[in-house]
């Protein structure tokens, strides 16, 4: 089996593609595929926990997490992104905080790295 | 691991892309990654670490460059294929 990461980095409101990792990382599910997701940069304001996509007309959040509890998805994101932007993690999120330093050995583990 | 990287320097993500290569990778720079293949100080670098930087000769020319401006290796599009099939077992795109 793959293991895919997809990597959202651009600002979660105002771009689609925090909610496009998440479409795309759905879209996996039954596929021979292992998908994982790491936010960075601006993508890990995603975490906040009165974050509401919904209002923009992205998937709502809900949703997002009631997939990622049923397919046990795996969610990374960098530990220093998320405090240079002081993010309070939501309580539904499960996220794994990967340190910069050790971000080269992390993306090493999957077969394909997917910036999106 | 292949590292494929097409946003300039200004473009802050494909920098750190390039932060994450290891000994052993190959960086292949497309599009207006070639810009890169000027920066000799980051290049030589990458190299020191046994990191491969290989760049597009089309890209690179079209954009105005000769080929003696490049510190990265230029490769054609046979040779990038090849690549791909020899490093692309793993990709970070």
């Amino acid at each position: 089996m793959k293991k895919v990461l997809f990597v959202s980095y651009k600002p979660a409101m105002g771009t689609i593609w925090i909610n496009e990792t998440f479409r795309t990382t759905f879209g996996m599910y039954g596929e021979d595929i292992e998908p994982a997701i790491l936010l960075m940069d601006d993508s890990v304001i995603g975490l906040n926990k009165d974050y509401a996509p919904e209002k923009m007309g992205f998937l709502p959040i809900k949703t997002v997490h009631r997939y990622i509890k049923r397919y046990e998805t795996e969610i990374y994101a960098v530990k220093e992104d998320i405090e240079e932007r002081k993010v309070e993690i939501g309580e539904d999120w499960n996220i794994k905080l990967i340190s910069k330093e050790d971000l080269s050995d992390f993306v090493h583990e999957f077969d394909f790295v997917i910036f999106m | 691991m292949m590292i494929i990287v097409k946003y300039p320097p200004s473009h802050s993500i494909s920098l750190e892309k390039i932060k994450l290569a290891k000994s052993g990778d190959v960086i292949a720079l497309l599009q207006d990654g070639v810009l890169y293949a000027l920066d000799e100080k980051l290049i030589t670098e990458l190299k020191n670490k046994g990191i491969e930087v290989k760049a597009l000769k089309d890209d690179f020319v079209c954009r105005g460059y000769s080929e003696e401006e490049s510190f990265a290796d230029l490769i054609g599009y046979d040779e990038f294929i090849d690549l791909t099939v020899e490093k692309g077992e793993k990709v970070i795109g």
